[in-house]
């Protein structure tokens, strides 16, 4: 009940807030069209941290895995489907090798943390309040269709839950 | 008697401590230090007007970080020359945290001397031991840290360095 109150209530935040306050807003004719760059952008940097080669940052973090590359870009393709979520600010690799997706605002800051094929963290942290985390499945299988299921972000983290 | 290691600089801050005053010294609450940022995607984005350094930077790294996140004392040396002190390739930022933001944090400043940079120190609660332990409490102290660090970019980015120099 609370997770789904706080769901709510996040998302709410997420639509209604001030565009003005958005860092990950950026200056478009057509705020669909910032979007849909911000999300082609968004893959097209997931592709680039593909190529990236072993000793990428200069400390020796090692390159990608292709597999988790290819998962985090399902993966972000499957988000935009849903239309739920906003484009993410940004996207990274970890020097531990796990992949980054951000979405941030004045007070709120969201990273989903790819961290295998199968697995997913999130951390949702809000100004001034204790972040909370969660694991899930990164159920990006693309058979079962994206449409069984609703994306319910709860606290802020995203559960994929089929459909009664 | 033992070393008791490197002077403070001697500037307003640090005059009516400076005969007394060396790195091996406690850290004051009242005091600032320095962290090096380097310039490569994954760790600052210059595009994030609110939080250009990423969490990443601050998460400890298996091959440097076995005791603790590594910082230099203002007191001790300039963001200028910690800045040009580093090596990375790609050339880094420099980031001012006040140790009383980090005390905050309830995170500990413990100096650590190091030959090449004066006023070194330590917070041994990020050792990358504890990233294996206590993961979600590092992430959420990387975040706090890089809030702190993007609020306060003092010196950078220094020039890239040329392949094989």
């Amino acid at each position: 009940m609370s997770a789904h109150v706080s769901a709510r209530s996040l998302l709410i935040s997420l639509m209604e807030a001030d565009p003005k306050d958005r860092s990950t807003d950026i200056s478009s004719s057509s705020p669909a069209n910032a979007a849909a760059t911000r999300w082609v952008k968004s893959e097209s940097d997931l592709k680039s941290i593909r190529r990236y080669r072993e000793d990428w940052d200069g400390f020796g973090s090692p390159a990608p895995d292709p597999i988790l590359v290819d998962a985090a870009i399902r993966f972000l393709g499957k988000l935009r489907k849903d239309g739920i979520f906003e484009p993410p600010f940004r996207v990274a690799l970890s020097p531990n090798g796990s992949i980054c997706i951000e979405w941030q605002s004045k007070e709120e800051y969201v990273e989903a943390e790819i961290v295998s094929e199968y697995q997913i963290e999130w951390m949702h942290a809000i100004n001034g309040r204790t972040p909370t985390h969660t694991t899930g499945p990164l159920d990006i299988d693309d058979r079962s269709g994206v449409r069984n299921r609703t994306c319910q972000i709860a606290a802020g983290a995203v559960a994929y839950v089929s459909e009664p | 008697m033992p070393n008791r290691g490197r002077r403070c600089r001697i500037c307003l801050r640090t005059l009516t401590r400076f005969w007394r005053y060396s790195e091996t010294d406690p850290v004051d609450k009242r005091e600032f230090v320095l962290r090096t940022i380097p310039n490569v995607i994954g760790y600052y984005n210059p595009e994030a007007p609110q939080l250009p350094v990423l969490p990443e930077a601050f998460i400890p790294n298996k091959k440097r970080d076995p005791d603790g996140l590594s910082f230099c004392r203002l007191d001790f040396i300039t963001a200028k020359r910690f800045a040009r002190g580093n090596r990375h390739a790609k050339g880094v930022y420099v980031a001012q945290i006040g140790v009383a933001d980090l005390m905050l944090l309830g995170l500990s400043v413990t100096p650590s001397v190091v030959p090449e940079f004066p006023g070194h120190v330590i917070i041994p609660e990020m050792r990358f031991s504890e990233l294996k332990t206590n993961k979600h409490k590092i992430k959420e102290l990387a975040l706090s840290l890089a809030r702190l660090a993007s609020q306060n970019i003092v010196y950078g980015p220094t020039p890239q360095k040329e392949q094989g120099s």
